[in-house]
């Protein structure tokens, strides 16, 4: 059933995008790549003015594409009526007086925001030259320009769209600037360039002329320099997001919000190959697989929000545990995702990859969220982004409420995200604040085997008092501070701080009652409720610089980069077993202090050659230290007489190096090929290390290599990838930690198509396969001294399949009253292939389908979100480990297969009011 | 292109997934040394006519060393089978589910364990029924004995025996138990009844000399 809705929703969004073809207007789409001439210039499609390698951003491709037409050229061939913005007039920048011996020809590109009016707001420099052009182009463009919004129909609406301003040296002398005759560019270009590209016109201007200036040019003939005085904002998330290689690519919003989402971090789900499951309740982490990389709660995965680090190192929980639960979603912008290693930006974690996701709200104002729902769930958001301000402006705070499905699944919590980014000029700067708080119950783990047999419901949890006390606490909050400064030619540098921290308290039962108390070797059977608490406060900074693009000759260009980033982790963590309901401790197993620093080192070098090929050969290399406290370390059995005080202190250093490299070669007709190659790295929980130890980083390399078709509504990737890791971790569910199984590695390829046919309907699709291998057995011990191998045993827990599929439209359905009635629907599709478990289990396959429906009239707003539409019953998590949990049996020692119940059908309700 | 062929793919694809181990199921047979008569402590004559020793439930450890070092067993036999020490003749009792790893040792418990988390341990089965005459100096003595032998600790199980064997577990592999009645009571007295020193010395020869013996595919 879920198969076939999938495949019908397949063809009929396949005869949808084959109906209804681009609602571009006709560009000036250069005639020489149309005949396949491989040596002319490239075609400036949507972002070419800026660099085709850099991806448009916030749904601005088809606009900026319809952008580029101009007044006389043929509308769209479409059935949807849609007319994209047009220019009106154009005059051009005024050349700044005194830099005109600098004999520059800058291009400062815009993001601009053409209101139902046709003015001119929100706008931001997407790639600049430097403050000062800068700043005039957005005067320019702001005061200046005029713009015929674009339509649906009869329907004024508002579109973003990006725009290039140039510059060009006038050849009279400066005293004549101020009697420049502006060039009105209603006109085609007749150079075939970007029709909206003004200039200041050495082919238009006579400086001996008494030329009379058209509309605003007195305005910008005189006192050109003191009165352009706004600020030539800077895109701060985009400043160096240059493509990295076949798999770096950005989730846009419209991707984003086409499927319905619970939480921030279901948002990931639109990221191929990428499986994120809330496993384990609330408050702790997702269980995050990407392309073959079993990531737990964020090993393998470096993730940003805002540009604050979120990993944390050596937690109790898990080597980079990173919890997305303070993420709202509403605040998500983009995502920016690097699979692999290719960039030298990329630190600790970045092993499957990393991702970063922006904050920003597109739609300004003061929004209202109420939604209720299934199990008694509760949602209240309230999101103020003023108008005056730019999307990367905003404050919001949700508060959550759910008995949560199942048994013992309630969950209570709350998350604040503030952000306030300004900016003078050539600067910009940005204040983050993020702040959360949850408390969760957690229903743990069944047996299938009870399941089987009737003992415990799939949705379960095991009646007994250790079982019934598993939850989970987490707070944390972050401040961050960046400041970017731009220079000319595209040169920029960046300064960041952060401040982190981030409180976590566990207890969950995974085995039941097997543990025997170490403190006291007769205490067993208590109940294995494990207790792990982790104190992490994280200081921090980055900073970097790069310079301006510099010529080498004719046809090549080069740009370099160099960049530092550090932070100080201190970190507290205990655990103990817990017998329950009393909360006594009876076992203690860690009780530690760690202190680590991570100095990280970047230089990277961009050569552009001919336009053709970009090449990026970088190196990264990082340096951590370690101070661990361990205080139950050399523990004394209870067998052997007292002979110390127990007690393990020790320090360890560690230092890693690792090549970036990327290339990117233009085959035109927007076809690129991209290759990556680097080497990433993973740093050890601190408490494994030894004294003086050479801290063992787990070393990855990491080969990248695919085709990406760009087009003015469809991109295509197909990639291929190799991974080979010098040292895999799996995690050890009795102890609820990660236990080295050696080296491995991954050969697979993935195929992600995202398509916008019109300009209401997006959908994004992604195939991904791996083949993830171990190498080697597993390092001996003396509880196992040849643990169990075969050559080409596949890793555990790492689905050889996945695939995903968001399709989302918005559509105006009719007018009411004085307002448009929009409507909105949208799907998201999951499907895992079956995973391998340790020990020759192997977890089942699943399908989730996640529907989304909505009305929004004026300022109101209804939603319906079915998440789990078709009641697929699947494991979110599914282990084999040995487990007991029924009193008056033999206890099992072999491996049996435990899961941890995948949300059910569930449907929310959503009530919106925007001011 | 056909819904059922890309699925049909799909799993094909998937069914690849190679996860090294993979569960196995074995049988254990037991079998007695068949001997019926011997000369016990003081010299006293016996001559069973009835000898039944409880097994189980055992563990195939992967170590060299069972007890806390297995945690996560290569096989186990959560049932208790009983070994008719007079019977020669192997016989089928049991099964036992495993992983097809390699096994270095074992522990287990004669009818008697610690199920966590209950504080005392269940008695599935008597350890040691024997029946018989003991020709002592007063004259010949019948006598009907039934011994429990618990372990001691929780959770601990009353026989780890290291190093017993290194051997692969495959799929339909026969574990053969086998035991000596003699071995086993030797140091008992039968001139009278069973007394706390006599089930001591039979706990003693349960857990060191005259433990079972077990041996894969004999």
């Amino acid at each position: 059933m879920h198969r076939a809705f999938l495949f019908l929703l397949i063809a009929l969004f396949a005869t949808e995008a084959k109906a209804q073809p681009p609602a571009e207007a006709p560009t000036t789409e250069p005639t020489a790549d149309d005949e396949g001439d491989p040596d002319a210039p490239d075609a400036p499609d949507a972002p070419a003015a800026a660099d085709e390698d850099e991806a448009p951003q916030e749904g601005e491709s088809s606009e900026s594409e319809a952008h580029e037409s101009t007044g006389d050229e043929t509308p769209a061939e479409s059935t949807v009526e849609l007319v994209p913005p047009q220019v009106v007039t154009s005059p051009p920048p005024p050349y700044p007086q005194e830099r005109l011996r600098e004999g520059l020809h800058p291009e400062v590109v815009l993001l601009v925001t053409i209101a139902v009016d046709g003015q001119a707001t929100d706008i931001v420099v997407d790639h600049g030259a430097d403050p000062e052009f800068d700043a005039i182009a957005v005067a320019t463009v702001r005061d200046h320009w005029t713009f015929s919004p674009a339509r649906r129909g009869d329907e004024p609406i508002v579109a973003r769209v990006r725009v290039a301003v140039h510059f060009d040296l006038p050849t009279f002398e400066p005293a004549a600037v101020g009697a420049t005759q502006p060039e009105d560019r209603t006109a085609p270009d007749h150079r075939g360039e970007e029709a909206h590209v003004a200039r200041t016109g050495p082919d238009v201007a006579d400086p001996g002329a008494d030329a009379q200036p058209a509309d605003g040019a007195d305005e910008l003939g005189e006192g050109l320099d003191q009165e352009f005085t706004a600020e030539a904002e800077v895109e701060l998330d985009h400043l160096r997001d240059r493509s990295r290689g076949a798999s770096d690519l950005h989730v846009r919003r419209d991707v984003l919000e086409a499927a319905p989402h619970e939480e921030g971090a279901d948002l990931l789900r639109t990221v191929p190959g990428l499986l994120i499951q809330r496993a384990e309740g609330d408050a702790v982490a997702h269980r995050i697989s990407l392309r073959g990389f079993d990531a737990e709660h964020g090993q393998d995965l470096e993730i940003r929000v805002g540009g604050l680090p979120v990993n944390l190192p050596s937690h109790i929980h898990g080597q980079g545990y990173a919890d997305l639960g303070f993420l709202i979603p509403e605040v998500v912008r983009e995502v920016r995702v690097i699979e692999g290693i290719g960039d030298p930006h990329q630190g600790d974690f970045a092993v499957a990859g990393s991702v970063d996701l922006a904050l920003g709200v597109e739609d300004r104002g003061i929004r209202a969220k109420t939604t209720l729902g299934s199990f008694r769930s509760f949602r209240q958001l309230a999101l103020w982004a003023p108008k005056s301000e730019r999307a990367d402006t905003f404050a919001a705070i949700e508060l959550h409420r759910t008995r949560g499905f199942g048994q013992n699944r309630s969950a209570l919590g709350g998350s604040a995200i503030m952000q306030y980014g300004f900016g003078h000029r050539g600067w910009r700067f940005r204040l983050t604040g993020i702040g959360r708080a949850t408390r969760a119950q957690l229903a743990g783990v069944v047996r299938q085997d009870d399941i089987d047999a009737g003992r415990v419901g799939f949705y379960d949890s095991y009646p007994d008092a250790t079982t019934q006390s598993q939850n989970a606490l987490n707070l944390r909050m972050m401040f961050g501070f960046q400041a970017v400064r731009r220079y000319a030619e595209g040169a920029n540098a960046e300064l960041g701080f952060f401040l982190s921290f981030d409180d976590f308290r566990l207890q969950e039962n995974f085995t039941g009652y097997l543990q025997r108390s170490r403190f006291n070797p007769d205490w067993v059977g208590r109940g294995d409720l494990i207790e792990q608490t982790n104190r992490t406060t994280t200081f921090g900074f980055n900073a970097r610089y790069r310079s301006s693009e510099t010529g080498l000759g004719e046809h090549l260009k080069v740009q370099y980069e160099l960049g530092l980033q550090s932070r100080l982790d201190l970190i507290d963590q205990a655990q103990n077993l817990l017998a329950a309901p009393s909360g006594e401790t009876w076992d203690e197993r860690i009780d530690a202090s760690v202190r680590g620093v991570d100095l990280g080192l970047f230089a990277d070098v961009t050569l552009d050659i001919a336009s053709r090929a970009v090449l990026r050969v970088g190196v990264r290399s990082d340096a951590l230290f370690y101070d661990v406290d361990d205080r139950l370390g050399r523990r004394i059995p209870d067998f052997r007489a007292d002979s110390h005080i127990i007690g393990f202190r020790r320090s360890a250093f560690g230092l890693v190096a690792g090549p970036r490299t990327s290339l990117i070669v233009k085959l035109g007709r927007g076809v690129s090929l991209l290759t990556s190659y680097g080497e990433g790295y993973r740093s050890p929980q601190a408490r494994t290390l030894a004294d003086g130890e050479t801290a063992p980083f787990t070393k990855v390399r990491s080969a990248d290599l695919g085709v990406r078709l760009e087009r003015d509504w469809i991109d295509l990737r197909i990639a291929g990838y190799f991974t080979r890791l010098s040292d895999d971790l799996a995690f050890e569910a009795r102890e609820a930690r990660l236990e080295r199984v050696g080296a491995s590695r991954r050969l697979g390829a993935t195929l992600h198509l995202t398509v916008r046919p019109t300009d209401w309907l997006v959908a994004s699709g992604s195939v991904t396969y791996v083949d993830a291998e171990l190498l080697e057995p597993p390092p001996p011990s003396a509880e196992d001294p040849s643990p169990p191998f075969t050559a080409g045993q596949n890793l555990p827990f790492v689905p050889p399949w996945v695939l995903r599929l968001d399709v989302g439209a918005k559509h105006t359905l009719a007018k009411l009253g004085s307002f448009d009635l929009d409507g909105r629907a949208g799907f998201g599709l999951t499907h895992i292939a079956p995973r391998p478990l340790p020990f020759g289990g192997e977890a089942e396959p699943f399908t989730t389908v996640d529907l989304n429906v909505g009305l929004k009239w004026g300022h109101l707003g209804l939603g319906l979100a079915l998440f789990n539409l078709f009641d697929a019953q699947y494991a979110a998590a599914a282990f084999n480990i040995p487990s007991h949990f029924r009193r008056g049996t033999p206890r099992s020692r072999l491996p049996s297969r435990l899961i941890s119940a995948g949300r059910p059908r569930t449907a929310m309700f959503t009530l919106e009011i925007t001011l | 292109m056909n819904t059922r062929l890309v699925f049909a793919l799909l799993t094909l694809l998937s069914a690849c997934v190679d996860p090294g181990t993979v569960a196995v199921q074995g049988e254990v047979e037991v079998v007695g040394s068949g001997n019926a008569t011997f000369t016990a402590r003081d010299g006293v004559d016996v001559t069973l006519t009835r000898a039944e020793l409880a097994f189980g439930p055992l563990y195939l450890c992967p170590g060299n060393v069972a007890g806390d070092l297995c945690e996560t067993a290569r096989g186990e036999m959560l049932e208790v089978v009983v070994i008719d020490l007079l019977n020669t003749t192997p016989a089928r009792a049991a099964t036992f589910d495993a992983v097809d790893a390699t096994t270095r040792s074992a522990m287990w418990d004669y009818g008697t364990s610690f199920w966590l988390p209950d504080a005392a341990p269940t008695e599935t089965q008597p350890t040691l029924v024997i029946e018989g005459v003991a020709m002592t100096p007063s004259g010949e003595r019948a006598f009907e004995e039934t011994i429990q032998i618990a372990p001691q600790r929780a959770g601990i199980h009353l026989v780890r025996a290291s190093t017993l064997f290194e051997h692969e577990i495959r799929n339909g592999d026969v574990l053969q138990v086998s035991a000596d009645a003699e071995n086993i009571l030797d140091g008992a007295n039968f001139a009278t009844p069973f007394v706390e020193r006599d089930v001591t010395a039979i706990r003693n020869a349960l857990t060191t000399s005259a433990r079972p013996t077990l041996l894969f595919n004999p």
